[in-house]
């Protein structure tokens, strides 16, 4: 269903049919002017004689009014209400856009690391903030952390996963100073958002609202940097990632403890100058409703680009509903409606209720995947399959998949399957599924592997030998040098799993046993199909063939490639640190030594 | 004239050849393995071009480590003509012990001489020392990580520098902790040193690993040893085995840290230690999220891997830290889902799994909890207060018997025996207002059946008591006693 809020965005195909709401009022004019002249036909006394004046009891006030209603509701829909539904990725799915720039701001000081609040404040600060994420529609959002200094983690973005990335990395080792310079953080947040003034912006500050960092001196600078972000007319929102009793924490360095407790007050005070709010964190998705659907959200967003506009959500079918019920409805609920004005809910309630039916169905059953997979809507089975966790998931949806043609894709899972698979048989069944993918993806050498694998685990399946043998056959064919296979290579992002995305699409036709995916919770089996694999497929494997593993030399490259790269450790913390060194000095330094928390 | 043109070339040639000239001398002609030599390479050509900058040394790199190179060049006139004069002196280490040739050199067509050194295995000052490479297993997997070691065998009077960790196309290293032991070998004793790295062949088939030079002094003296190259061959895995899987030995899955009771919408830790060799914290991340299933009622948030420092380590293992943040969405009992570990075995060569069961966890409501409490605090008190309410009544109802039966006992005559007794509640309500009669008294007096006749008799006689005459002071008490015996 649409939000209220989102109604800010609303567009009309045709404003002009808005016109076709006056229609009632024309008609009413229409009217009053043929009586005002029928009356000046005759005088006034004479009127009863001349005029045969129609006994039709006057309509009831109600009946009008639900009368214009309906027209009002028709020259709505006529006029074709929508809200854009935009991408900025082009593979993310449509949706609201919410454009307004979001400045998160992250305490990591010290005193984060106490354990008030489960399981630990900063941990639960990400934990609120990755919550967050998951509402957003569509803002920029950009993450600064701080603690004696201040330091841009990312940049204003829609990358939300790039967000996430660098939101892990958030942590008090970034920074050599200690404590809590919060009015270094709000004007680094003043400076990203200054240059993209003319949208919304707002700053989200997660802290435990250390006291000590919002009195004397150092308040006096934060309110400075408030009363900033007031001017630019950005709005800040907090959200106190620690309890209203505090906790005690010790600086190492100073041999001290203290009772590091949130200012709730001076935080509101800050907060609510610029018209944002507080809220504590809380269990439950109160505390991010609030600032979030109640805060953030209720800013006014900028109309998004055409260009981003990729399709739109049409709301005319509401109106229409709301019009037909009104028009068809009896003349005596007029009378209903006086005495009981509250029937008029009835249709709103029933629009809702048709309205809210057109929502994505619910993730599905087992069942009703098998039972798609059964009446080969694999589309669908694939879908469904895909909301499911676990082996038989998997090998449904691979087997879909496999169904559809999508033969990576198949891969991908039948992989998954196996991996998930927790005994021999179940390994048996998605190596078996995961041969036949690699064939038809013409990687013979993994497709020769994979029925290799069966066979150890169930060295009595005839299929898996049959089809060894083909793939060996097949392996053998290709793997002598031809004019084809010489030259540059392409690019990896056009090749699938070593083999050239153009090999794929030029495939043969199926002459291969693929009859046998395993489905939860009956096996998929096609006697016809097996008979007529088991013909074209040699029945004797060859074993000098098959017992050696020869991958293509480009794919034991990129594999080997892959393997070092998540074997090396970049480090990104040093290098933020390093980064974050290279930034303090443009930003304001506190005038007077930081408490260590 | 043929004859003139001949004399004239010969006397060119000889002219060139002895201004260009190529010696090459040693500073000793027999080290030790591990000491250095000079090689002074002298050219003196013609012109003022430098003769040397065309001098390959590659020659010399069979037998030996060119470890420093300095250049010295001179420029004059010689009986008339501009000369060169060009110096190259390099240090070189012998990689061998034996008779090491040192190749003729040559340039512009002249050439040195050559030279042999004689390299000792060991000397007076300097021990010897031995140099032994090798990984276990011996054939490993591709993506498998085994132990690859340098042991350096010496009397023990060397100190050995840190050495660089080798790098090898395909194979990726990471150092591991210096251990020392000691060994015999042939009857002798040796201090030996290893050096020992995690090596990872990234792909299959033959990989060959060169060492740096292990650098070593004693009493000041730069000693150089070099290490023979390793070569070994790694055997290839299944191609559809994904790359993040481990390779090796079954990995440890332990549960640090499960919260067993939870409050329902609090983000909790699930802490697990994985123990392995071949895991890192991108392919632990990717196995866990690929088999970490949905579970009813549970949401789970991404987890954070953090390897365990291994700098100090000299075994394979890694131990990585695995939180996995959770919030329970529902009160009661919750179960987590199972995790599996997948890792390709090489011993068996199969793909295998480390599954840690689901583990059940409660999830406590603070709302429900209190509504609860609160309810069966409610009816523990209604429960209570029926009895208390029983009690009294039956309390009171002691009371007033007791004053009624004192108010007996204290009548001093027939009418306030009369009077006592119809005030006396025999039914036990709390609205009890004495009847007129002693008649009426009695029909709604609640009297134990065996005491009813006497009762009764002595109710008779009250009331014939009250409406006779006289009645004597006996008969008085007699009744007296009879209503308090038939009454308490």
């Amino acid at each position: 269903m649409t939000r209220l809020n989102d109604l800010a965005q609303l567009e009309w195909r045709n404003l002009w049919w808005l016109l076709l709401a006056l229609q009632p009022l024309a008609f009413a004019a229409l009217a009053k002017f043929k009586r005002v002249q029928l009356l000046n036909y005759a005088d006034h006394s004479l009127r009863p004689w001349a005029i045969n004046v129609a006994t039709r009891p006057p309509r009831q006030c109600w009946a009008l009014v639900l009368t214009y209603i309906a027209w009002l509701a028709l020259a709505c829909a006529a006029a074709g209400p929508r809200l854009p539904l935009t991408s900025n990725a082009p593979d993310s799915a449509v949706a609201n856009t919410h454009d307004i720039d979001i400045m998160l701001v992250l305490d990591v000081s010290a005193s984060m690391l106490a354990t008030d609040i489960s399981p630990q404040r900063l941990q639960r600060a990400k934990l609120e903030i990755a919550d967050i994420l998951r509402r957003l529609h569509g803002e920029h959002i950009g993450l600064i952390a701080f603690a004696g200094t201040a330091g841009l983690l990312a940049p204003l973005t829609h990358d939300y996963a790039a967000f996430a990335h660098y939101l892990a990395l958030a942590e008090p080792g970034l920074f050599v100073l200690p404590g809590s310079n919060l009015a270094a953080a709000l004007e680094l947040a003043y400076q990203q958002l200054t240059p993209r003034a003319a949208k919304a912006g707002a700053v989200f500050l997660v802290t435990d609202g250390e006291a000590d960092a919002l009195t004397g001196a150092r308040g006096v600078a934060v309110s400075q940097a408030v009363e900033k972000l007031k001017a630019q007319g950005v709005t800040l929102y907090i959200l106190v990632a620690a309890s209203r009793a505090g906790e005690p924490v010790t600086s190492a360095e100073a041999r001290v403890t203290r009772i590091s407790r949130p200012d709730d007050g001076a935080l509101r005070q800050l907060a609510e100058s610029t018209g944002g709010s507080v809220e504590f964190a809380r269990d439950g998705d109160a505390d991010g409703q609030a600032l979030y659907e109640q805060g953030l959200l209720t800013l006014p967003g900028a109309l998004p680009e055409r260009s981003n506009v990729h399709a739109w959500l049409e709301l005319y079918p509401y109106c229409l509903i709301l019009a037909l019920l009104l028009l068809v409805l009896p003349p005596e609920a007029g009378r209903w409606m006086q005495r009981a004005p509250s029937a008029l809910l009835l249709p709103c309630i029933a629009m809702v209720w048709l309205g809210s039916c057109a929502a994505p169905a619910q993730a599905a059953s087992f069942a009703e995947a098998y039972a798609a997979y059964r009446d080969k809507n694999y589309s669908l089975a694939q879908l469904l399959y895909h909301a499911q966790h676990g082996y038989d998931a998997r090998l449904g949806e691979g087997a879909a998949a496999y169904r559809r043609q999508r033969y990576p894709e198949a891969v991908e899972q039948f992989t998954a399957a196996l991996l998930n698979a927790r005994d021999d048989s179940q390994r048996a069944d998605a190596l078996f599924n995961l041969g036949n993918s690699y064939f038809q993806v013409k990687n013979y050498s993994a497709a020769v592997d994979a029925y290799v694998g069966t066979l150890e685990l169930r060295a009595d399946d005839f299929n898996a030998s049959a089809n060894l043998a083909h793939a060996s056959a097949r392996l053998e064919k290709t793997s002598k040098p031809s004019a084809q296979s010489t030259g540059i290579p392409l690019p990896r992002s056009q090749q699938i799993l070593g083999v050239t995305a153009e090999e794929t699409s030029n495939k043969p036709p199926v002459d291969f046993d693929t009859t046998r995916e395993h489905m939860d919770p009956v096996p998929v089996h096609d006697p016809a199909a097996s008979d007529a694999a088991r013909a074209t497929a040699t029945a004797t494997p060859d074993a000098g063939t098959a017992g050696g593993y020869r991958p293509l030399d480009a794919e034991r490259d990129y594999r080997a490639a892959l393997k070092k790269l998540e074997l090396v450790n970049d480090q990104p913390e040093r290098l933020l640190k390093e980064l974050i060194k290279l930034d303090a000095p443009r930003i304001a330094t506190p005038m007077e030594k930081l408490p260590p928390w | 004239m043929v004859r003139g043109l001949l004399l004239l070339m010969m006397f060119v040639a000889e002219a060139t050849l002895a201004a260009n000239s190529l010696t090459v001398r040693v500073d000793r002609n027999a080290v030790v393995l591990g000491e250095s030599l000079q090689l002074e390479i002298t050219a003196q050509v013609a012109g003022a071009t430098p003769p040397l900058e065309t001098l390959s040394l590659d020659v010399l790199r069979a037998n030996f480590e060119i470890q420093d190179l300095s250049r010295n060049l001179q420029t004059g006139m010689r009986d008339g003509r501009l000369t060169t004069t060009q110096i190259l002196t390099v240090t070189l280490y012998p990689l061998r012990s034996g008779r090491l040739k040192i190749p003729k050199l040559n340039i512009l067509q002249a050439s040195s001489l050559e030279l042999a050194i004689m390299v000792q295995d060991a000397g007076t000052s300097i021990p010897r020392v031995l140099l032994r490479a090798g990984i276990e297993p011996r054939s490993p997997h591709a993506r498998e990580t085994v132990l690859l070691y340098l042991d350096v065998y010496d009397n023990g009077s060397l100190v050995w520098a840190p050495i660089e960790v080798p790098t090898a196309p395909g194979l990726y290293l990471r150092a591991l902790a210096q251990s020392r032991r000691n060994d015999s070998i042939d009857g002798a004793t040796f201090n030996v040193l290893r050096y020992a790295w995690a090596a990872t062949p990234l792909r299959d088939g033959e990989h060959t690993l060169q060492f740096p030079l292990l650098r070593a002094h004693k009493f000041g003296v730069r000693l150089r040893y070099a290490a023979p190259p390793l070569t070994f061959t790694a055997q290839a895995v299944p191609a559809y085995l994904p790359v993040h899987v481990s390779v090796g030995p079954a990995p440890e899955l332990q549960v640090e840290n499960l919260p067993l009771e939870n409050v329902v919408n609090r983000p909790e830790n699930w802490r697990l230690r994985v123990s392995g060799t071949g895991l890192s914290a991108n392919g632990l991340a990717q196995m866990l999220a690929a088999t970490l299933g949905a579970a009813p009622g549970i949401q789970f948030y991404p987890l954070d891997i953090e390897a365990e420092d291994a700098t100090r380590a000299t075994g394979l293992a890694q131990t990585f830290h695995v939180t996995l943040p959770f919030q329970a969405l529902q009160h009661g009992e919750l179960e987590l889902p199972e995790l599996a570990l997948p890792y390709f075995d090489p011993q068996r060569e199969r793909l295998a799994s480390v599954v840690l069961a689901g583990q059940r966890i409660t999830a406590i409501s603070p709302w429900r909890q209190r509504v609860l409490w609160g309810g069966g605090v409610g009816i523990a008190l209604l429960v209570l207060a029926w009895p208390a309410r029983r009690l009294v009544v039956a309390l009171r109802r002691y009371r007033q018997r007791a004053r009624g039966l004192r108010r007996i006992q204290r009548a001093q005559n027939i009418h306030a025996l009369k009077t006592a007794l119809l005030e006396f509640d025999a039914v036990g309500t709390s609205t009890y207002k004495p009847p007129p009669t002693l008649r009426q008294w009695l029909r709604h007096a609640r009297i134990p059946q065996r005491l009813d006749a006497e009762l009764c008799a002595s109710v008779f006689r009250l009331e014939r008591g009250c409406y006779a005459n006289h009645s004597g002071a006996d008969d008085f008490s007699d009744l007296q006693r009879a209503l308090l015996w038939s009454l308490k």
